[in-house]
């Protein structure tokens, strides 16, 4: 008989190994890479709670990607937030959060990360404006991975 | 019996003539009418609808920061969604302008992936660019 453990911090850490780190530093050559996200598709987005009361966000997204030969230069996007702080993913009934028009933010606020799924134009211009988005996570750290794009 | 003027008749039948309108499209955000022509035209900060909107109409996404248009929105006869306008710059081969038109009427993702080329303004469906009066696009044309 199966047994699901609750999923652990220490699992956490262990699954973001093969994920990279994004930073203020690497973020603008993670935005050009993917093109901001603009046009791109979400596929999934999870949110798990571990056995120790952290929080993660997760979400999957078919993006443009310049460094990706094939597929038509398309690829899949792993990002993750964990130790999330806050998030909120509120979708009216006649639309539709999939398709990334306006792009995904990816913000720094003090020592916090956010991810903004594009319910905004632009970046948002501080925690307060961050915060009133439809759609986002708030943590402290923020991981990717890129795997080869499926239908 | 007292007799009500005709300016105040008008006013009521405007009044009344109004109400399925915004009944249809509650957001009143959405109330912006341009009657210039047969396409009936809306706006609004709102993102567009996916389905259920006026059929046959174009509704404008208004940025509430700049007021600035950054994308149209074209809906079928059955008031689902056939395609969209971004007037902002996506990357290469997508500036202001470019359009998608959604082989799966009311699903946008439909025309967005591989093998799905952004459309050039100047192959997109007369009209679906069309900006209510007084409003900007956000990246000009082209850009």
């Amino acid at each position: 008989m199966g047994y699901l453990a609750p999923w652990s911090s220490a699992q956490n850490a262990a699954w973001s190994v093969n994920m990279d780190a994004i930073t203020s530093n690497n973020a603008a050559a993670f935005g050009a890479r993917f093109n901001g996200f603009n046009d791109a598709l979400i596929r999934k987005v999870e949110i798990a709670y571990a056995s120790d009361g952290t929080r993660s966000v997760s979400a999957l997204i078919a993006a443009h990607d310049a460094e990706q030969p094939s597929n038509d230069g398309w690829s899949l996007v792993s990002l993750r937030v964990s130790d999330v702080k806050q998030f909120r993913f509120c979708e009216e009934a006649k639309s539709s959060a999939q398709v990334l028009s306006n792009g995904l933010h990816v913000c720094w606020f003090g020592g916090s990360v956010g991810l903004e799924f594009g319910d905004y134009i632009d970046a948002p211009e501080n925690l307060e404006d961050f915060l009133g988005s439809k759609l986002f996570a708030l943590g402290n750290v923020l991981h990717f991975s890129v795997s080869d794009y499926e239908p | 019996m007292r007799i009500v003027p005709y300016p105040v008749l008008i006013l009521l039948a405007l009044f009344f003539l109004s109400v399925p309108a915004l009944g249809e499209n509650s957001d009143f955000r959405r109330c912006t009418i341009a009657a210039e022509n047969a396409v009936p035209r809306f706006s609004g900060t709102a993102k567009p609808w996916t389905q259920g909107a006026t059929p046959n109409s174009v509704y404008t996404h208004i940025d509430p920061k700049t007021g600035k248009a950054v994308q149209n929105a074209a809906y079928g006869s059955d008031g689902k969604v056939i395609g969209h306008v971004d007037f902002k710059n996506h990357g290469p081969g997508a500036p202001s302008g470019h359009g998608h038109t959604f082989p799966q009427p009311g699903n946008p993702a439909s025309a967005h992936g591989p093998a799905n080329p952004h459309i050039p303004n100047n192959q997109l469906p007369p009209g679906w660019d069309t900006l209510p009066p007084g409003v900007q696009l956000r990246t000009p044309l082209g850009q």
